[in-house]
């Protein structure tokens, strides 16, 4: 019992030294996603929501924080990796990887503003204000 | 050949003028590649000499690719070899149409999806080594001008993906030892691969007729025919059927990544010979590096000569070799085969770029003729460095 509080505390470190990662929808999505299915959007591997409406993933550039952070937890691929992977798919026709934008503001403002959007920002920014809604948290 | 051009201008046309609506993507990679062998013996397998050359493997190459909508898109990419002067070809040039979710229908210029890594060969940003095992991927030629049916379907948890093709090859065959103008006619073929989380594996079959008239075989052929009529087609690359049998599976676990790929060649019919080859690799992960060694192999098969047993006349040989002994001659002296020790290592230093330090050591070469035989194969080296960059 003893050893593991001695745990806690670098626990909770490593959550607070990192933001976690929040996938999220329009709020008129109602579409529940397990992290796989949301990793097959985001790898091009589906195209559609459980319910059969086309999904539109969003990226973050690779300067962003969040890019890297949803890349290793999400994904669970180094930026190099993911780099390698879609230029497979893009050098032969295969497909081409979601559209990036700047920054969590951008992305926030496209999925609220869009059902068929599918984004990611890191958690810290979303407050009540937004409209949005939580599909996952990593 | 002559039908190619016109493709291209086509799907050009199509990139530059389609309007506002639709979008243009550019995309591009390039390998920058130094290599020197450390001896002067000029193993074929090795595009090196013991001069250091940046010529041999450098390329550069630009893809232009445009969605029309309604699943309708256009992509040419264009390349430029050192090994062929840096003069700017067509690699890919091909319209797409999605005809569903999991089907995609495509024509044009495309890349034969002989192996695990076919569809990018060129993109040496996308693998671990500076180039893919050479033994393995021994067909100089790679497009084809055609059809391909892509389809995806998932299985529970499984990918299944599957590239059926259908159509034609002109091209200079053989070029670094008898360049000869040459044709594969109606290729056809399937590759299919399953993936699941780290496991993936892949299947491919093709199979077409085979017209080459090499000056060596036809000389060949020839000589059967005068000796023994009707049997100089035996050896002729006249239409003669080849086909190819490759599997291999990869494993990318964690940090490690695993790699073994293997395949079959024949041509019926023909002076030629069976071939077999395979490798397999396994890499490791420490962020940035990732160190990977290589084992690979390629041999032919031994073909007896029973043609007939007829005399050769003196004026074609003085000797006068029965025909099957004259035969066997030509057909040992194809007999090729070597392998190889790969230690390399990648470096990602940059989001877009990779660089790559690797030595081949080349082992129990036999090249008849050329270098090594059965009783004292020749080894051979050589070292490389590449910078990867896609954009």
């Amino acid at each position: 019992m003893k050893l593991k509080l001695c745990f806690l505390p670098l626990i909770c470190c490593s959550h607070f030294t990192f933001a976690d990662i929040t996938v999220i929808v329009h709020p008129s999505n109602s579409n529940a996603m397990d992290a796989s299915s949301i990793s097959r959007l985001f790898l091009g591997k589906s195209k559609k929501f459980p319910d059969g409406s086309i999904a539109i993933p969003l990226n973050q550039i690779e300067a962003s924080s969040a890019t890297a952070q949803f890349n290793s937890k999400a994904l669970r691929k180094s930026s190099s990796q993911i780099k390698a992977y879609w230029s497979k798919l893009v050098f032969t026709g295969k497909g081409s990887p979601p559209k990036s934008v700047e920054n969590n503001a951008a992305v926030l403002d496209l999925v609220s503003s869009n059902p068929n959007i599918i984004g990611y920002v890191e958690s810290n920014v979303l407050t009540d204000k937004v409209k949005v809604k939580v599909l996952k948290t990593f | 050949m002559k039908l190619l051009p016109r493709v291209m201008l086509i799907i050009i046309s199509i990139i530059f003028s389609s309007d506002a609506i639709s979008e243009i993507r550019i995309n591009g990679f390039a390998s920058i590649v130094a290599g020197q062998d450390t001896d002067n013996k000029s193993f074929i397998n090795s595009p090196y000499t013991d001069e250091i050359s940046f010529k041999a493997e450098s390329k550069f190459a630009l893809q232009i690719s445009t969605d029309l909508s309604q699943g309708l898109s256009a992509t040419a990419q264009m390349i430029a070899r050192g090994s062929n002067d840096f003069d700017t070809v067509f690699e890919w040039a091909y319209l797409s149409y999605e005809l569903n979710d999991s089907h995609t229908i495509r024509a044009g210029k495309l890349r034969l999806p002989f192996y695990k890594y076919s569809d990018y060969l060129d993109v040496g940003y996308a693998y671990p080594w500076i180039r893919p095992p050479r033994a393995m991927y021994s067909l100089t030629f790679s497009t084809y001008e055609g059809l391909s049916l892509l389809s995806n379907f998932s299985l529970s948890d499984w990918d299944i993906s599957s590239n059926i093709v259908y159509g034609n090859l002109e091209d200079t065959f053989f070029k670094t030892t008898n360049p000869t103008e040459g044709k594969l006619k109606d290729i056809y073929g399937i590759n299919i691969q399953v993936s699941k989380d780290w496991f993936s594996a892949y299947v491919a079959y093709f199979g077409t007729d085979v017209l080459i008239p090499t000056s060596s075989i036809e000389t060949v052929a020839q000589i059967t025919e005068s000796v023994s009529p009707g049997n100089g087609t035996k050896i002729s690359l006249d239409s003669d059927y080849g086909d190819f049998l490759g599997l291999g599976f990869t494993i990318d676990y964690g940090n490690w990544l695993f790699n073994t790929e293997w395949s079959a060649i024949s041509i019926e019919e023909s002076l030629t010979l069976d071939t077999e080859q395979w490798y397999t690799s396994i890499a490791y992960r420490f962020d940035e590096i990732m160190p990977y060694v290589t084992y690979q192999t390629t041999e032919t098969k031994r073909k007896i000569a029973a043609i007939s047993d007829t005399l050769l006349p003196t004026q074609i040989h003085p000797a006068q070799p029965p025909l099957n002994i004259f035969l066997q001659s030509a057909l040992d002296g194809q007999m090729f085969e070597y392998n190889a020790y790969t230690i390399g290592i990648k470096y990602d230093f940059h989001a877009n770029a990779a660089l790559k330090f690797e030595y081949n050591r080349y082992d129990d070469i036999v090249d008849i003729g050329s270098l090594g035989s059965f009783d004292n194969p020749a080894s051979s080296g050589n070292f490389s460095v590449a910078i990867d960059l896609v954009f």
